[in-house]
């Protein structure tokens, strides 16, 4: 186990960093999140999602709260 | 008269007692050699007197005597109904040579019986030592010397107490030197010096190395050869096969007392066995249950939450993976969606190892754990009468 924690904590590292240094380059090299959400809504329904989980969301906000 | 024939039976008997430690064909050898010597001497009583006594005759043999070299020798003969010596590398035994260097010694101090005619032992064995020993036509039992040297592989310092020149006072002087770190008692051979028991340098059988040996005889003595003198008479020599067979390859004798200790230590250690106290033992299972249960229970809970998360983070980043390759056409979306993706994967991977640490090390620890406490507080180990 103790190894297991250590492989994992160093591949999980690595690829924050992986992922970290890629937004980073896109960012300074023209990437626009309007763009990309866009993109990705067109594809996935992200806005459909979100807003249904927000509802959910406040639904259970007004029961338990 | 009658008392030199009680002297001769009990050395013989003492003797015979005292070489337990040979195989039976050769201490009947021994034993027959040293009767053909009582049966030539002229005066039993000085024989005995040059003798000395069994326990000499028997460390002398036991210095000669290399048990491992001669079971090859006596597994080779087993099949045959007598003793035949004149295999053994093409010479005799060291201890027959040791028992003939004897009878010349004391066939030059006159203790035989000078004869033309009647050999001083029989035809059958005189023939053994056709290649060492004198023709038949010579007269007397004694043989030549210059094939065998039995005196001349004595500690120097030995030699210098006896008399020059003196073969005979030196051989005694000798012994009596050997001896010195020995006594008797009780009927037992007890071995003055403890720290001599290092382990025994093999004697090359042959004849012509016998004169090496000078440095091997300054060793000291192992106890382990008459340690089995010390056993009953009547064992036979089978018994002692498998102990010699687990002995060390290398030499390195252990004495026998040594192992009986041993083996008595391996007896007298207390036999142990595993008894439940019932009381405490039912008292644990009652209250252990439903505290393990609901450890158990706490522990689903970060369990699943780690599942649920391992499961969101791995589908996003996994939807977010084949997205970067469907609609997005600028390289820095690109490397914005990569970077993310990689990300999400990575706190997925985090919360699947989680998830596989709760389940396999947490509540497996857990129910382990309980068990061991329970073994270790409800048993207590009894020993067996």
């Amino acid at each position: 186990m103790k190894s297991g924690w250590k492989i994992i904590l160093l591949v999980v590292l690595i690829a924050i960093l992986l992922g970290a240094v890629c937004m980073g380059v896109g960012m300074m090299t023209g990437a626009d999140f309007t763009r990309i959400w866009s993109t990705l809504d067109d594809k996935y329904h992200v806005d459909m999602y979100y807003q249904y989980f927000m509802e959910v969301w406040s639904l259970l906000q007004a029961e338990l709260l | 008269m009658e008392v030199n024939i009680i002297n001769k039976q009990k050395f013989l008997a003492e003797l015979g007692r005292l070489l337990t430690f040979m195989y039976e064909e050769d201490r009947q050898t021994a034993l027959a050699m040293y009767s053909k010597m009582f049966d030539d001497a002229v005066e039993e009583q000085a024989l005995l007197q040059f003798l000395v006594s069994p326990t000499r005759q028997a460390v002398v043999l036991a210095r000669s005597y290399d048990a491992k070299e001669r079971k090859l020798q006596v597994h080779t003969q087993s099949r045959e109904e007598e003793p035949d010596y004149s295999d053994y590398n093409g010479q005799f035994p060291p201890f027959i040579l040791a028992i003939d260097d004897l009878q010349q010694s004391a066939a030059a101090q006159g203790i035989f019986a000078p004869s033309q005619d009647v050999p001083a032992v029989d035809e059958n064995q005189f023939s053994l030592f056709d290649d060492l020993s004198a023709p038949a036509e010579e007269p007397g039992y004694a043989q030549p010397q210059p094939e065998v040297q039995p005196l001349s592989h004595y500690p120097a310092g030995e030699e210098d107490a006896a008399p020059a020149g003196d073969p005979v006072s030196e051989f005694a002087d000798a012994v009596d030197a050997f001896l010195a770190d020995f006594s008797i008692a009780g009927g037992e051979l007890i071995h003055s010096h403890g720290d001599k028991e290092e382990p025994r340098e093999e004697e090359p059988p042959q004849a012509e190395e016998i004169p090496t040996e000078a440095e091997e005889d300054q060793q000291p003595f192992h106890l382990e050869d008459f340690a089995h003198a010390q056993e009953p008479a009547e064992e036979e020599p089978e018994e002692e096969e498998p102990e010699e067979e687990e002995r060390p390859e290398d030499g390195e004798m252990v004495s026998v007392r040594e192992e009986v200790f041993l083996q008595a230590e391996e007896d007298l250690a207390p036999a142990t066995v595993r008894k439940a106290r019932v009381f405490p033992l039912i008292l644990y299972i009652i209250l252990s249950i439903p505290i393990t249960l609901l450890g158990v229970v706490l522990l689903l809970i970060p369990t699943l939450l780690s599942l649920s998360f391992a499961v969101t983070f791995v589908s996003a980043g996994v939807l977010v993976l084949t997205g970067a390759f469907a609609g997005f056409s600028i390289f820095a979306d690109l490397m914005v969606i990569l970077g993310l993706s990689l990300v999400l994967l990575a706190v997925g991977l985090l919360f699947t190892w989680l998830f596989i640490w709760f389940i396999g090390g947490a509540i497996a620890g857990l129910i382990r754990g309980v068990i061991r406490l329970g073994g270790k507080w409800c048993y207590k180990e009894v020993a067996v009468q």
